[in-house]
């Protein structure tokens, strides 16, 4: 199974790096999940959380909005800044 | 012994601005640390965004879209960054001689609508002498650089475009290299170009890829203008004593580590997907973009800012020593003549007396 670089951004910090299996996001136009070789995307978030499962092990972070970019072997998310608490 | 009380006094002055000037490099230089490690998160996050804005760009036609209209260049903006305080060697000086060297190369019919924008106070003091008025100014400036600021700043940008008061915007900043070097440095923001170089890169990035040239983190508008790039400002020393190294040289593996990760990631090769589609990706994108760049602006102008104070106030410190040394010989030769003399006419004295 292929991993995905994750990258959790703000503009003050990088909230989680990590490889992952898949991700959950919360996109604007609805929620979708990521796994290896998805097809290069960029669109905006809503509030919610990403999941993201690695090593079979779920991480969870809370985001108010940003953006995300999705290509074949990462997914770089561009959070809004002050809200973004990792659980 | 009227000179002897005057070395004396002016050594003690001496003496005394020196530990002044020690202190402020140690503050400068404590501080840089902290603003340090917000550089590279900054210009990560501002580089991701600028990829798409520019991707977006190169695949909608300029008159899609109100940001990507091209400049006709009747009403030109600079945003020029610089400090408060002073007591940092030539950085303000240096920012702003470029932002005046852009600005006096403003064809004639635009120079009446010329808008600049001061952050700092230095650059406000600067723009008003010289009878600019900034349209907005903002001093004051917080320690550490923060986003409500970055976003107020982007929101009056953005305002003063959709008015079309403004048809291009620049920024200009002083590009924090490293403890010991900052470059001043300046981008275009507005319009957003297709093949623009003059956006944010993060720096892994401009390093790892040699062949990319036009995607250059370091782009800016210096590709034309060659002296800028000899405005390097690379002072070779250390200005953390004993202890203080090994974190330094912690986060300087941080970046070696971050830069790899960034080589990886190269530009987007692939056609990407919008969703729901470009154009209004690019309205919620754009001003948040706008934030990031301004941030991470403010960021590299303060590291920069306290990268040239240390640098100032070390050398400073060290011409103290070197006058209070000098001081310290012509004393002790004074003194050594008046004990002689002394010696001497004692000995005269009781030679008469014989």
């Amino acid at each position: 199974m292929s991993h995905i670089a994750l990258r959790i951004l703000t503009m003050t910090k990088v909230v989680l790096e990590a490889r992952a299996s898949s991700v959950m996001i919360p996109g604007s136009e609805g929620d979708f999940e990521v796994l290896g070789n998805h097809a290069p995307l960029v669109t905006a978030l809503r509030p919610g959380r990403i999941a993201a499962t690695c090593n079979g092990e779920h991480k969870y972070v809370q985001v108010d909005g940003g953006f995300v970019v999705v290509m074949p072997d990462r997914v770089d998310v561009l959070a809004d800044p002050a809200d973004v608490t990792p659980r | 012994m009227e000179e002897l009380r005057d070395l004396r006094r002016r050594i003690r002055s001496v003496r005394g601005t020196q530990q002044i000037t020690r202190a402020m490099s140690l503050v400068a230089s404590t501080r840089l640390r902290r603003i340090e490690r917000l550089v590279d998160p900054a210009r990560t996050y501002a580089g991701a965004l600028r990829r798409i804005v520019v991707d977006i760009a190169a695949r909608t036609p300029p008159w899609a879209h109100p940001l990507l209209k091209p400049a006709e260049v009747a009403a030109p903006a600079y945003l020029v960054i610089t400090s408060d305080r002073g007591l940092a060697g030539g950085y303000n000086a240096e920012i702003l001689r470029l932002a005046m060297a852009h600005i006096s190369r403003v064809p004639a019919g635009g120079r009446g609508r010329i808008t600049v924008m001061a952050a700092g106070r230095k650059g406000r003091d600067f723009f008003r002498r010289r009878g600019l008025q900034p349209a907005k100014e903002y001093v004051h400036l917080p320690d550490t650089p923060d986003e409500r600021l970055a976003r107020r700043m982007a929101e009056d940008l953005l305002a003063l475009y959709v008015d079309g008061r403004i048809d291009s915007l620049h920024l200009v900043f002083g590009r924090f290299m490293s403890r010991g070097s900052y470059r001043p440095d300046v981008i275009q923001l507005l319009p957003v170009e297709k093949a623009q170089q003059a956006g944010y890169q993060d720096r892994g990035q401009g390093k790892g890829e040699g062949e990319d040239e036009d995607e250059d983190w370091d782009g800016g508008e210096n590709g034309d203008d060659g002296q800028d790039r000899n405005r390097v400002r690379d002072v070779h020393q250390d200005p953390n004593p004993g202890g203080e190294r090994g974190s330094g040289r912690e986060e300087g593996d941080g970046r070696e580590s971050h830069a790899r990760t960034d080589e990886d990631r190269g530009d987007f090769d692939l056609p990407l997907t919008y969703e729901p589609s470009p154009e209004s990706v690019l309205d919620r994108l754009f001003p948040h973009y706008l934030v990031s760049v301004v941030y991470a602006a403010l960021v590299e102008a303060k590291a920069s800012e306290l990268a040239a104070r240390t640098i100032a106030m070390d050398s400073a410190t060290d011409n103290a020593g070197e006058l209070m040394e000098r001081l310290t010989l012509t004393y002790n030769r004074a003194r050594q003549a008046e004990i002689t003399q002394e010696i001497s006419e004692i000995a005269t004295g009781a030679e008469s007396l014989r």
